[in-house]
């Protein structure tokens, strides 16, 4: 069913808005920058963002049409389709940037683990979505606990420490909305006080590196550091009003390594400034907020929590990829969703988006307004 | 769906916007009110190593090299933190090479060639200096000051002075530091900036004082000073490169923008016509025949009549370019080119040049010298105050009489002669390419200043003034075929290209062949008649001697003279005219006794050195 009355522009908007920013930073942030200039065709970074929006439109409006009890009546399905999928990337995926979560298909990549966080949160929000009551014990809790558990795990296996974050974070929040009662959210939380200090000795040693550099900036500038000062060169620079579109010192570009993904932030406010990065901010702020009311009025617990666990992964991602970019938290290698580079990413989102819209598309009326 | 559960939503929004807004403030913290200092981007300058002269055998006459400026920042060495890592950096350093351990650290490394012996790699004595304040009394200000005044060669005295001078400014420590120094102590010092270790370059000089006035030097400001350095510094300063785009705060240049960097391009090397082996034989014969002489100085040239080149420029005293500040300024000029004397008689020989040229006169013309002649008034007579009577060219140019030559130049006339003396050269520069050059003083018809008696006066060479490079030129014209080559000192350039060399088509006929000829004739004649001292046995050698006064304020100054000769060789074909002129003689000094002399141990070590076989008879 797709009714244009009951469309939730409120998404569409921003989400074209940030998609089509995306577009024009990657073409300033990389192919510009490029010793040859953009390249042609296909090539070019920028166009094949473009496309790559084009099919996450496409994917997006189907998702919207679509009820989105189809996602949760096929759950079972879905939980063993995200298991093989991390299963297939972990026994054949190319180790590219040192991690193993891409899928080389040919000429585009594909990194599975994407699709399998949208999948999670419907397995998730289906688990939890139960009547308030049943929440009284902990076995649906505990249920989705044991579900989560292993993605993280093989996630972490592939050697991406921000998608298993991720996907923890988006647990905690599903968690939360549900209602779980706040004696098991302690104990959680007493759990991972004693875990945390005993996985630290577990991390890789990259990663201890990096929370390292990010204890001591500047300690070793050439090294693991150094593209978060990069980072904080771009930003620091941009001032008010940033250096203007493709002006960026940083996006001629020297050595901000990753800057078409996941520092493209630190490009952006290097072009645009603070104004332009609030403008980023606000069209994301606005997408979230109404992902919340979404949830708020969704017509039952699962779409609830399926337009809930969007907005906690989406505010996630960006919260997170923002503040490796303002140096608040350590590297963990996180696009930032719709801007960054990237096919996968930037499908799936929109893919989510579309999830979120169907649930709103299918809302109650509004009785009890909170937003 | 409970209230607990839109409590929650609550929950979340305020979990987002707080941590939104920590985002936001961050954000505005790095954009908008943290000075960005560590960040600045200045477009920097790749300073290009300055090009070198070599002589024309390819030996360096100067160079440069590496070098550095080393200051000190009180305001970083105050900060504890910071003298507490410069300390433990200083303790790991010695301790490792004390120990024999490979060094790892990346200042460890720098610093190891400083505390090991070169060649067995053991701990030398500046470790074992450091040793005592650095690990036993744990003063790192003391083994500052040892390391410091070591590697620097100050004294310990004076660094000490300075760490503990003004802490609102930096202090010079030294500068022309060499190379390894540089290196070792910027690793020292990295990302401290307890030390300012500022690139630059050092002139040298290899040969000291060895052709010093043609070279001239660049002084403490990079600024060149005299000869070549300064005539040239265009091209031997070549273009300074740029640099924008990242630095660390340590001044590390990381990455550039695009297009933000351009190499720096060095400068030309400069290759001499001059020869190293000839400009030091010059220098010797010069200083040698000053002392003989007792004269308070001197200049020794010699040119290739043929191309104009210079093969040696000699004056005297000479200073050393690189220690530039420890001579006097006025002997940093070039003599032989920018100081005007009056040449005096070695003049007569042009001024019959000029006369055969215009047939007034032909080579076998006499003329009856009556020991006085009357031009413009003025009376002039010989310098032996005698009646010479029937008289030729060549006997008036043994002898040297003015009568003669005031004759020959009242026959021809003024406008002939000022037409002819300013193609020989006088008053215009001869074009060479050395930095200050003068042109000398020759007054003609049409300036007010000029009378007829000028034109008597400078038929022997008096009244008027030259350089000594201008009278060698114009006795380049007679050893030449009459014509004149533009006198230059460097033959080629070279850079990372390969050699190129410069245009050389520049000439001009003063005379005819002829005429250069028959002068030339006289002269050999003359020198065997006359001028004994200048004689090069087996070899063909024209040349005349002068003796003049020096004027000051107008008047000529009695007892101080200048003797001076020039000549040209071997006959028929001359390749060299050497000119040796010496100044502050006494009475009686003459310059073919005093100047001719050393013309000839000249003449004959070039014919030795370019294996130029004597005449047959």
């Amino acid at each position: 069913m797709f009714s244009l009355r009951r469309f939730d522009w409120l998404i569409f908007i921003p989400m074209v808005a940030i998609a089509a920013i995306g577009v024009a930073m990657v073409y300033s942030a990389f192919e510009i920058s490029l010793p040859g200039g953009p390249r042609p065709g296909l090539e070019n970074f920028a166009l094949r963002q473009l496309l790559f929006a084009g099919i996450g439109l496409v994917i997006y409006l189907v998702a919207a049409s679509l009820d989105y009890h189809v996602w949760i009546a096929s759950f079972r399905w879905l939980y063993l389709l995200v298991i093989a999928m991390l299963l297939v990337t972990l026994a054949i995926a190319d180790p590219t940037f040192g991690t193993r979560a891409w899928l080389n298909l040919g000429i585009f990549g594909i990194q599975l683990s994407e699709l399998g966080r949208i999948f999670m949160i419907v397995v998730l929000a289906r688990t939890l979505g139960v009547e308030s009551h049943r929440l009284e014990n902990a076995g649906p809790f505990l249920i989705s606990g044991m579900l989560v558990a292993p993605t993280i795990i093989l996630i972490y296996l592939q050697v991406d420490f921000g998608m298993a974050l991720m996907m923890g974070t988006i647990w905690l929040g599903i968690v939360f909305l549900a209602g779980v009662r706040w004696r098991h959210l302690a104990t959680i939380a007493m759990g991972a006080a004693t875990i945390i200090p005993l996985g630290w000795f577990q991390l890789e040693e990259y990663m201890r590196g990096r929370v390292y550099h990010f204890l001591y900036p500047g300690h070793d500038p050439s090294g693991a550091s150094y593209n978060v000062n990069q980072a904080l060169i771009s930003i620091g620079s941009g001032g008010w009003w940033g250096k203007g579109f493709g002006q960026g010192t940083q996006s001629q570009l020297h050595f901000l390594r990753v800057r078409h993904t996941d520092f493209i932030f630190s490009v952006f406010c290097e072009e645009f400034g603070f104004i332009g990065a609030m403008l980023l901010i606000l069209l994301f702020a606005v997408l979230i907020f109404r992902l919340i009311r979404v949830a708020d009025s969704a017509r039952d617990r699962y779409g609830r929590l399926i337009a809930g666990g969007v907005a906690v992964s989406l505010f996630a991602q960006v919260f997170i990829n923002l503040a490796i970019n303002a140096n608040i938290l350590p590297v963990t290698g996180l696009p930032l969703p719709m801007i960054s580079y990237g096919g996968s990413s930037l499908i799936t989102s929109m893919f989510a988006l579309g999830i979120a819209q169907s649930v709103s598309q299918r809302r109650k009326p509004p009785d009890n307004p909170l937003l | 769906m409970g209230l607990g559960q839109q409590r929650r939503m609550l929950w979340l929004l305020i979990l987002f916007s707080t941590l939104g807004f920590l985002l936001i403030g961050r954000l505005a913290w790095f954009q908008l009110i943290m000075p960005t200092p560590a960040f600045a981007q200045h477009p920097e300058v790749i300073p290009a190593v300055r090009g070198g002269v070599l002589d024309a055998n390819g030996h360096y006459l100067a160079s440069s090299t590496y070098a550095c400026h080393v200051f000190f920042r009180p305001d970083r060495y105050d900060h504890v933190q910071t003298r507490g890592a410069l300390q433990e950096r200083l303790q790991r350093a010695v301790e490792t090479i004390y120990a024999g351990q490979e060094p790892a650290t990346y200042y460890e490394l720098g610093l190891a060639p400083l505390f090991q012996d070169g060649v067995t790699g053991e701990p030398n004595q500046l470790l074992q200096d450091l040793w005592g304040p650095l690990v036993i009394e744990d003063n790192l200000h003391r083994a500052l000051v040892v390391l410091l005044s070591n590697v620097l060669n100050e004294p310990r005295a004076e660094v000490d002075r300075l760490l503990q001078g003004s802490r609102d400014r930096r202090h010079t420590l030294s500068t022309g530091v060499p190379e390894p120094v540089c290196s070792a102590l910027g690793a020292l010092n990295r990302n401290l900036d307890v030390l300012v270790v500022e690139p630059g370059f050092l002139r040298i000089y290899p040969d000291g004082a060895l052709l010093a006035h043609v070279l001239g030097f660049v002084n403490f400001q990079g600024e060149p000073q005299y000869g070549l350095e300064s005539y040239h510094d265009r091209l031997l300063r070549g273009e300074s490169g740029e640099w924008r785009g990242i630095n660390h705060p340590s001044g590390d240049r990381l990455l550039a923008v695009l297009g933000g960097h351009v190499p720096a391009h060095d400068g030309f090397d400069l290759i001499l016509t001059i020869d190293r082996a000839v400009q030091h034989e010059a220098e010797h014969i010069l200083r040698a025949a000053q002392q003989r002489s007792k004269a308070s100085s001197g200049t020794l040239i010699v040119l290739d009549p043929r191309t104009g080149a210079v093969l040696a420029m000699a004056n005297s005293p000479t200073y050393e370019p690189a220690f530039f500040f420890e001579a006097r300024p006025e002997t940093w000029r070039n003599s032989a080119m920018s100081t005007i004397y009056e040449p005096g008689s070695v003049i007569k020989p042009l001024t019959v040049a000029a006369a055969l040229d215009a047939r007034v006169i032909h080579p076998d013309t006499t003329y009856e010298d009556q020991g006085m002649i009357v031009i413009g008034n003025e009376e002039i007579r010989n310098a032996d105050r005698r009646a010479h009577g029937v008289t030729t060219m060549t006997e008036m140019l043994a002898k040297s009489l003015n009568v003669g030559a005031a004759h020959v130049a009242n026959a021809l006339g003024p406008a002939r002669f000022y037409e002819l003396f300013k193609r020989f050269g006088f008053s215009d520069p001869t074009g060479i390419d050395l930095a200050a050059e003068e042109r000398g003083i020759m007054r003609v018809p049409g300036q007010d200043a000029w009378h007829m008696s000028d034109l008597g006066r400078n038929s022997y060479g008096q009244g008027m003034s030259a350089t000594p490079l201008q009278v060698a030129v114009a006795y380049g014209a007679l050893a030449n075929g009459g014509v004149i080559r533009r006198p230059h000192v460097v033959a080629a350039v070279r850079d990372a290209n390969g050699i190129t060399p410069l245009a050389r088509d520049w000439g001009r006929q003063v005379v005819s062949a002829d005429v250069a000829d028959q002068v030339s004739a006289m002269l050999v004649e003359a020198v065997h008649l006359g001028m004994q001292p200048a004689v090069v046995p087996g070899y063909w050698i024209a040349g005349k001697s002068g003796t003049s006064q020096v004027v000051v304020g107008g008047e000529y100054q009695r007892g101080n003279y200048i003797g001076s000769f020039v000549g040209y060789g071997p006959l028929p074909d001359p390749s060299f005219v050497v000119l040796v002129k010496l100044d502050g003689l006494s009475e009686g000094q003459w310059g073919s006794n005093e100047a001719g002399p050393a013309f000839a141990e000249m003449f004959k070590f070039l014919m030795d050195y370019y294996g130029i076989p004597p005449n047959a008879h």
